[in-house]
């Protein structure tokens, strides 16, 4: 996903050029629901981080979990991240599992905080 | 929005405001203003404006009360401003006021309420968030030439209006940080009117405001500096040097119109200022409004030829493709080269260090460079680009630097804020030598600038006031579930003295917010309550949580 430098513009220009982005890699998602997520991502004035990336996957998740396909496709990108990369804190592998909780149906959808 | 929609109240003073525009709607009236240097010709939507602002002054008497305590400020200035006298304004019936405000009135005021923060329906704005939302770039320009006129006494012209102390007091009356002033809520939760649905933003269709250049946008044009305003308003704190940074652009994109460019005319600047104070984003926001070419990179990505890493003409292939292939157009574009302290400290790649700035010394200097262009082998193309008339803007942080000069101890954050106005400093061209800096690359920068530290208060007042406050998009959110954050006032400056703690500009409030809205996102979206109460302690628990948890790892 396209991760543009925003630290300059207004918060509804933020929300409108982070919602293109979600939408521009998932097209399926509805454009108010990417609007969600991007009011629920800070700025990105500096280079992306791992940590960036994953809470944006994250946060479209979160929006859209009546959706379960659209989840499940976003988890296989959050988990292509995890798999990839070194993560200091084991907050976002944790919360890979309690995605997949949710998707087998067996929790609700997991609450960042709990983790 | 139809004229019987309208509240009374409304009605009252917006009756107010057509019988002033009625008044004079056909006359032609031309003032010159020492902001534009020329004379100018009032338009519509000027004379809507001060019509709306005149008449509230006139109907609401807490205003009148305002007004009343600043004596350099006088009714009678606004009137003999718009060539009329109180008694010469006509009322027109009852019956017209209806067509009246549907002719002329209802599309330009739903305009300018849709294009503020204003976030309650238009049908019951009150005078008091009309008079304040005419402080929003666009709608200004005409109070601006007002001020300079009457209030010859404000500091800073181009931005004279609302450094009035009457804007202040209004602000302080209504709370800053009221609910009909957050930032514009979403569709679904704001109440139906027919001319606010018209004017909701179209995420696909959205239009560039009427404040952003335009392509054909003329670099003489003495209007352009209002563009500045807009500028200034979203960095706070950091004002002076926008202006700065705005005007060697401005003179650059000038003298890049001249056939033959005077040696050493074209600013190079260097930019220096602690993380997080803006030196990128306002950069980001001139060219943007500007509509200049842009492009921005970490000097540490490139290196000389035959080194491991990118080439630094790679950036000029980055203008031409933002400048649409336009190679004019590319050749003034601006270049961004981020992290330049990185070069000046010595170490074990010294002498890469030394190869990239010998390179960075004809780059700077103007020469002609061959690039590739295009999208696909079957349209590449070689293209001549000139650099002397790009404008180039190198970026540091030089904090042992800034602490020599302000002679405090690491980058100042720690100092009372009193203190403040003792760290300003400047930055000679033997300093950067000192530094490790090649003597001949220095000696391409004619211009030196820097971001200022931001104070606890500046903080505050980004979090409270800003458009890019963090603040904004996690409220936006909240409303978008049906509930409303309510923060009471000391969460505010709490969040400010964490944030200054943490000594990372404008980023410390971002990282502050990050902490508390995880939490806060499982409230909204478990709990039961429709308020959602932020308070100094939850504030303070979650920061303490988080402090335990980093100490952990």
């Amino acid at each position: 996903m396209n991760y543009d430098y925003n630290g300059n513009l207004l918060e509804n220009e933020r929300i409108d050029l982070v919602a293109k982005e979600i939408i521009n890699k998932y097209s399926q998602i509805p454009i108010e629901k990417a609007q969600e997520a991007a009011m629920l991502e800070g700025r990105i004035s500096k280079d992306k981080t791992i940590y960036d990336e994953l809470n944006r996957l994250y946060n479209i998740m979160l929006v859209n979990n009546a959706n379960k396909s659209i989840v499940s496709i976003v988890y296989k990108d959050y988990l292509d991240i995890l798999n990839h990369n070194y993560l200091e804190e084991d907050t976002y592998i944790n919360l890979a599992k309690g995605i997949e909780d949710y998707l087998n149906a067996y929790a609700e959808f997991p609450n960042i905080s709990d983790y | 929005m139809y004229y019987n929609d309208l509240k009374e109240e409304t009605k009252l003073f917006l009756n107010k405001a057509m019988d002033i525009y009625a008044t004079i709607k056909d006359k032609k009236i031309v003032i010159y203003s020492r902001l534009i240097f020329d004379n100018h010709e009032f338009s519509k939507l000027d004379k809507i404006v001060l019509a709306l602002f005149i008449a509230g002054f006139l109907v609401e008497g807490e205003l009148k009360d305002t007004l009343s305590q600043f004596h350099d400020l006088k009714l009678n200035d606004l009137f003999e401003f718009i060539n009329i006298k109180e008694k010469d304004i006509i009322s027109l019936s009852k019956t017209e006021y209806e067509n009246f405000f549907k002719e002329n009135l209802s599309l330009d005021l739903a305009n300018i309420i849709n294009k503020s923060v204003y976030k309650n329906s238009i049908k019951q704005i009150t005078p008091i968030d009309l008079i304040l939302i005419l402080q929003y770039p666009g709608y200004s320009s005409i109070l601006n030439f007002f001020a300079c006129k009457y209030l010859p006494n404000l500091r800073d012209i181009s931005y004279a209006f609302y450094n009035h102390p009457l804007f202040k007091s209004l602000k302080m009356k209504k709370g800053i940080s009221s609910p009909s002033f957050n930032y514009r809520s979403q569709k679904n939760i704001i109440p139906k009117d027919p001319i606010a649905t018209f004017f909701e933003p179209n995420f696909e269709t959205k239009k560039p405001s009427p404040t952003v250049a335009s392509k054909s946008l003329d670099f003489n044009d003495k209007n352009i500096w209002l563009l500045l305003e807009d500028i200034q308003k979203k960095f706070i704190g950091q004002e002076e040097t926008a202006e700065n940074l705005f005007y060697n652009i401005i003179n650059n994109q000038q003298l890049a119109e001249m056939d033959d460019l005077p040696d050493g005319q074209r600013a190079i600047i260097f930019l220096d200022g602690p993380t997080g104070t803006g030196k990128t984003a306002i950069t980001r926001e001139i060219t943007k409004k500007l509509d200049i070419p842009f492009t921005a990179t970490s000097i540490i990505n490139y290196s000389s030829t035959g080194y491991v890493g990118g080439d630094i003409t790679d950036t000029l292939k980055d203008l031409y493709q933002r400048a649409n292939g336009d190679l004019k157009k590319a050749e003034r574009g601006i270049i961004v080269l981020d992290e330049f302290d990185k070069l000046t400290s010595r170490g074990r790649e010294l002498e890469m260090k030394r190869a990239v700035q010998q390179q960075l010394l004809d780059f700077l200097g103007g020469g002609k460079y061959n690039i590739r262009v295009g999208n696909s082998i079957f349209d590449l193309k070689e293209v001549n680009f000139d650099t002397s008339k790009l404008t180039f803007i190198c970026l540091g942080a030089l904090t042992d630097l800034r602490s020599q000069k302000t002679n405090k101890n690491a980058i100042g954050f720690n100092q009372p804020d009193s203190q403040k106005e003792e760290l300003n400093y400047t930055i000679t061209p033997q300093d950067l030598i000192n530094m490790g800096l090649e003597k001949e690359l220095v000696g391409r920068f004619n211009t030196y600038l820097h971001t200022n530290e931001y104070s606890k208060d500046d903080l505050l007042k980004i979090l409270k006031e800003s458009t890019i406050s963090p603040l904004i998009g996690f409220k936006m959110w909240i409303e978008v579930q049906g509930k409303q954050l309510v923060i009471d006032d000391d969460v505010y400056e709490l969040i400010a003295e964490q944030a200054y703690e943490l000594n990372t500009g404008a980023r410390s409030l971002q990282t502050i917010m990050n902490n508390i809205r995880t939490p806060l996102i499982k409230e909204v979206l478990r709990g039961t309550d429709h308020i959602i109460h932020l308070n100094r302690e939850f504030v303070e628990r979650i920061n303490s949580d988080n402090m335990n948890r980093k100490g952990r790892i």
